[in-house]
Order: structure tokens, then sequence, then C-alpha cells
């Protein structure tokens, strides 16, 4: 994939995501959940930058920013605290995954970018109910390690 | 270093995009006759990586055998490592640390054997994340930058314990 691919997946990614934080935002009750109305809004900042971001790069290198799509599918009924999250910390998964790939596929200031991004992705999704995983955004490296694992030697 | 087979290690020279495999090996043989010049950087920047990850698995498992109520704490980061670290040992690099090397320190406070890891896995995270930048292969780098990513979900995590009780 050239940069170019990748940073224009990574803006569709972010196009999604400001979408779904707005609906997001909407939702949620700033009296019964306060907490968790600050870490949408907050998200809902991140991703919005990052897409302007994106698109001042995109066109920087010479390409058409690729435009938002109408609507965006959620993935549940987006109602309850737990859907919210749930919602929320999905679209921190899809973005990470939309980072990696942009940091295989990118170099300098580009790869930093979106070595950022992927951390703060990584980072933001424990705030929506996320664990930590050992491969945040590469889920495909797990699968080879775990393949590959030979048996972890016992600690002396 | 013979316990993984052929195949595993092409496999991860795949996945790294480490296209020199001569590279590798040359830097594998004591009586190379390869300049360091003709080495791949990223096979220096990939042993790097591992001795840090198996330094921090150290770490937590003299940690939790220091304090094994700490355990449960830990037990996320600890697979997290064991997978970074048999992902990279596949690679068969050259000059990994003596395993006989003498076992960090652990503090006697559980509180602060805790923070100790909470602060290498910050450290972890910062040269990960400065190793993605620099790496050749963009698959080498996707890996750092995802390892680093996991050192700051672990840190933040372990922050937060820290932070409300014990």
């Amino acid at each position: 994939m050239t940069a170019l691919d990748a940073l224009q997946h990574t803006l569709a990614g972010e196009h999604a995501a400001v979408y779904v934080y707005g609906v997001l935002g909407g939702r949620v009750s700033r009296e019964d959940s306060p907490d968790l109305a600050r870490l949408i809004a907050e998200a809902y900042d991140v991703h919005r930058a990052r897409r302007g971001q994106l698109q001042t790069t995109i066109t920087k290198l010479g390409g058409t920013p690729v435009a938002a799509d109408v609507a965006y599918e959620l993935t549940t009924p987006a109602e309850t605290g737990p859907q919210l999250r749930r919602e929320a910390l999905g679209i921190e998964q899809r973005c990470a995954t939309t980072y990696a790939a942009a940091v295989a596929s990118t170099t300098g200031d580009n790869r930093r970018w979106a070595v950022l991004a992927l951390d703060d992705a990584a980072v933001r999704g424990l705030g929506f109910g996320g664990k930590p995983e050992p491969f945040p955004g590469a889920g495909d490296l797990a699968d080879l390690a775990v393949e590959q694992t030979p048996a972890t030697p016992a600690a002396e | 270093m013979t316990r993984q087979p052929a195949l595993s290690r092409r496999s991860l020279l795949g996945v790294l995009g480490l296209a020199g495999t001569a590279a590798l090996v040359t830097a594998c043989r004591p009586d190379a006759t390869e300049t360091p010049s003709r080495i791949d950087p990223d096979v220096g920047i990939t042993a790097r990586a591992l001795a840090r990850e198996s330094a921090t698995l150290t770490l937590i498992d003299a940690t939790i055998a220091a304090h094994p109520k700490l355990e449960p704490d830990l037990t996320t980061a600890r697979s997290a490592h064991a997978a970074h670290v048999a992902l990279l040992r596949t690679a068969q690099l050259p000059a990994s640390p003596s395993p006989s090397a003498a076992p960090p320190a652990v503090a006697a406070s559980r509180r602060d054997s805790l923070q100790a890891v909470a602060a290498a896995e910050s450290a972890l995270r910062n040269t990960h994340l400065a190793a993605a930048v620099n790496a050749g292969s963009g698959s080498l780098a996707r890996l750092l930058a995802s390892m680093s990513a996991a050192s700051a979900q672990v840190s933040t995590q372990l922050s937060a314990a820290l932070g409300t009780s014990r």
C-alpha cells in the first residue's frame, strides 16, 4: 500500500469515528454518566482534529482527501451506557487497525503521527472498557506469536 | 536458539519485512566477513527490542516471585511481553542478553514494586515508539508501534491501580 492510500484509508476511518462519536455524544446523559460524556466529547475532538490533519497531509501529498459517507452504521443500538462504551471501544479498535497499517506504509513525520495515534487509541480504548492486549491494532501478530510460541521458560 | 524450527524464522522475517536473511545469517556468524554497514540496521533494532522486552519480562517475573499477591495485577502485562518475546525470538537474532544475568532488584513494598513495573513499561513504550519511527521496514515499524501501544496500555492500567488503592 502506498503512503497516500494508507492515509486515505485512515481518513475514511476518521470520518466514521467523527460521525459515530457525534451520535454517541447526542445520546449520552451528562447528568447520569458525566465521566462517559466527558470521554466521548474528548474522543470526538481528538478524531475531528485527526481528520483535519489527515486532510492537510493528503492534500500536501497531491491527493484529494476522501469524503465522508452520508451515514455510518452503528454496531449496537447505542442506547444504554454499556452499549455506548462498546460502540466507542469498537471505533478505537478499528481506528487502531488503520493507524497500525499507516505505520507500516509511511515514513518520517507521517509515520510518527500514525505511531502516536495508535498509542493514543490503545489507551483511549481502556477508558471505554477495553483490556490491554499484546498487539493493539495488529491482532494478526498475536496469532503468529501463539503459533510460534515455544514453552515460556520457567522463572529461575 | 535451537528450539525454533527454521520455518518460524522465515515467517518472522516475512512479518518484519527483514528481506535481508543474508544479513541475519551473517550477523549470527562469528566468522562473518561482512562489514557492519552491510548488516541491515533493522537487525540491531529488533535485537534491542528483544533485549528490552526480555528484561521487562524478567522484572515482572521477579516482582511476582517477590510479591505473589501482585500476580493478578501483572498477569496481563506478563502475557503481553511473553508474546512479544516469543515472536521476536523466532528471528534468532544474535547478541541476546545473557540469561544468567543477576535478577533485577525488587522493592520490599508491593506498591513500590508495582510502581517500578509501571515505570519500566512507560520507558519501554518510549523506546519502542522511537524505534518504530526509525525502523527501515514498515512491517517491523508496525510491530514496534503495536508493542509500544501494549506497554502504554499496561502502564496506564498499573498507574490507575496505583492511584485507586493499595
